[in-house]
């Protein structure tokens, strides 16, 4: 049997449908028999399914707890992860952007910036790749309110459709980069339990239809 | 952020081993040396302190995450990062009249771990290393060591056989800039198939058979496979065929059965230059075992002689030892002796009396035997002796 960690939340719900459609029964998470339990059997028992924040997901994964993840690339992208990336779902598809006021980008200048973002890593990254002298703020939840308040000249976050941004005068300065969800698995379990991980690469592809 | 009180914790990554640990621990170290010195290897300790510059060049450990301090002139210190860059020191230094050198060692290395990553930041690791035989008679050898030296642990594994010539050879041919070159071995290293497949600046039928490297894992059937992905690269095909002469050497010794391999190994560390190994066991979420061939490493300091050899960490083995219940009980006396004040004498004779019947006895610290009787009952020794 093969522990999958799964993300809860945005990515959740088309996660399980795209399992369903590999053909594993996921009656098992269905709300209504949910409760409060954390841990769950697929039908035929071929997979155990843990439900895990993003974070999390990598941390088991990466400490052979759970054998596979679905997990989105952007927490991949932030945390840094040694766990081998297989597949891409493309599920839960977004973009990382740097955003701000509309119309009050001044473009990489002299002055040293200050971006807020939940993603300080990727945030650092992309400036230092250009030698920019930035100022990163780790922000917790709604990154869009650190420009309104002056906090930070621009923000880096993932942006799915852009409302939240239009309904508050942000825009997208520049798309960093595509992020979606990825199928990825302990380096240990694709070695020990070779057959059992190959049939679930070879289900979810056929499910994503690559 | 809420201060530690520095008097009463250890540093982030830093641990403190009790009883059961200390148990497992010194069970695993002696059964290995007892492995290696069956062999022939011969035990060689290096200072827990070297220059940094020792550590620098193989990329074992970025020089970020060793632990540094300074020595009285300003020089700079490592705590070991690496037991394979001084034991290889050690050798090119002192023991180039007598080689082959057979090594082992049982020490620990440091690296500074992430904060709050629940990973160990001092690792200990019980090795070999076999300096001065080139393959395949040193990589033989140094398979057959860890194969011995797994199967006393007591842990079902896997031994893992890999050869980084193959993906270098396939990456030689790739018109890349060193950075992106350093950015596809790490991708291939992660197995990431993913963000290979979407890599820039190759072409499309570069880009597919690249794809393929890290999905060639498994047992012998995947060298079908491997040649199609190796064809018309000549050092892929070279090291592909080596391989699989180590596999059929060690099929017709009867020690292929734990034998898996990967073709899809890069190995973080960049002195790796041959047939490369990694154990595993399962629930350890990484391998309890790496190594490889290394003939490159002692040109460094100052000599070219070909070597190979591997590293165990003792810490990850204890702890799958400890989750499948060993060593958990044990370490309780026999007998504890109960004693008045000024009968010491006798109840040192009664202990060796005892000791010489084989039986552990502790001496009662407790001046009265209620106190005594309890204190054994709870440390869960059977006899109390009282004189």
């Amino acid at each position: 049997m093969i522990r999958l960690a799964l993300t809860k939340g945005r990515i959740e719900s088309e996660a399980i449908a795209l399992l369903e459609r590999a053909g594993y029964d996921c009656s098992d998470l269905a709300e209504e028999r949910r409760g409060r339990r954390l841990i769950f059997r697929t039908g035929g028992e071929e997979l155990e399914i843990v439900l895990a924040k993003a974070g999390d997901v990598l941390t088991y994964v990466g400490h052979g707890v759970c054998d596979a993840g679905i997990v989105g690339s952007d927490t991949i992208a932030e945390q840094g992860s040694d766990a081998c990336v297989l597949l891409d779902l493309g599920i839960g598809r977004c973009r990382f952007a740097l955003a701000g006021k509309a119309g009050q980008w001044r473009g990489i200048g002299h002055r040293r910036l200050t971006v807020a973002s939940k993603y300080p890593n990727v945030t650092r990254r992309w400036f230092a790749r250009r030698g920019a002298d930035v100022e990163v703020v780790k922000i917790e939840g709604s990154v869009e309110l650190a420009p309104l308040l002056g906090l930070a000249d621009a923000i880096v976050d993932i942006v799915e459709t852009g409302t939240t941004l239009r309904e508050n005068g942000l825009e997208v300065y520049e798309v960093i980069s595509d992020v979606s969800a990825r199928l990825i698995f302990n380096m240990a379990s694709i070695k020990l339990k070779k057959a059992e991980t190959d049939e679930l690469v070879r289900r979810v592809q056929v499910a994503i239809g690559s | 952020m809420e201060s530690k009180n520095l008097k009463i914790n250890v540093p982030d990554g830093m641990r403190d081993l009790v009883f059961g640990d200390c148990r497992r621990y010194s069970a695993i170290e002696r059964r290995l040396a007892e492995v290696y010195e069956s062999l022939g290897y011969r035990e060689v300790r290096t200072p827990a302190l070297e220059y940094l510059e020792v550590f620098d060049g193989g990329s074992a450990l970025p020089r970020e995450r060793m632990y540094k301090l300074t020595d009285n002139s300003g020089r700079l210190l490592a705590l070991r990062a690496d037991n394979t860059m001084p034991m290889a020191r050690v050798a090119a230094t002192k023991l180039l009249g007598e080689l082959p050198a057979l090594l082992y060692y049982n020490q620990s290395v440091f690296a500074v771990q992430s904060e709050n990553s629940g990973r160990a930041g001092e690792i200990i690791q019980s090795g070999v290393e076999i300096i001065g035989a080139p393959a395949p008679r040193g990589d033989l050898l140094c398979i057959y060591t860890a194969i011995k030296a797994l199967r006393v642990l007591g842990l079902p594994f896997k031994l893992e056989l890999g050869h980084v010539g193959f993906f270098n050879s396939l990456l030689c041919e790739l018109e890349l800039t060193d950075e992106a070159k350093t950015d596809l071995r790490r991708l291939v290293n992660a197995k990431n198939a993913v963000l290979l497949g979407s890599f820039e600046g190759l072409e499309k039928s570069q880009l597919a058979r690249l794809r393929r490297i890290p999905l060639l894992y498994g047992g012998e059937e995947i060298f079908d496979e491997a040649e199609e992905v190796a064809a018309g690269n000549e050092g892929a095909l070279i090291a592909l065929e080596y391989v699989k002469k180590l596999h059929r050497l060690l099929e017709e010794a009867g020690l292929a059965d734990d034998i898996i391999i990967d073709l899809g190994i890069v190995h973080e560390i960049d002195y790796y230059t041959g047939a490369v190994l990694r154990g595993y066991t399962a629930g350890a979420g990484e391998p309890i075992l790496s190594g490889g061939r290394y003939d490159g490493l002692l040109e460094s300091f100052g000599h070219s002689v070909p070597a190979t050899g591997f590293a165990i960490n003792v810490g990850l083995v204890a702890e799958r030892l400890a989750n499948a219940g060993v060593g958990e009980n044990g370490g309780a006396p026999d007998v504890l002796i109960h004693y008045p004040g000024h009968e010491f004498a006798k109840a040192a004779e009664l202990a060796e009396r005892l000791a010489s019947e084989g039986k552990r006895c502790e001496l009662s610290c407790f001046g009265s035997e209620e106190e005594a009787r309890l204190y054994a009952a709870a440390r869960g020794i059977l006899e109390v002796v009282v004189l």
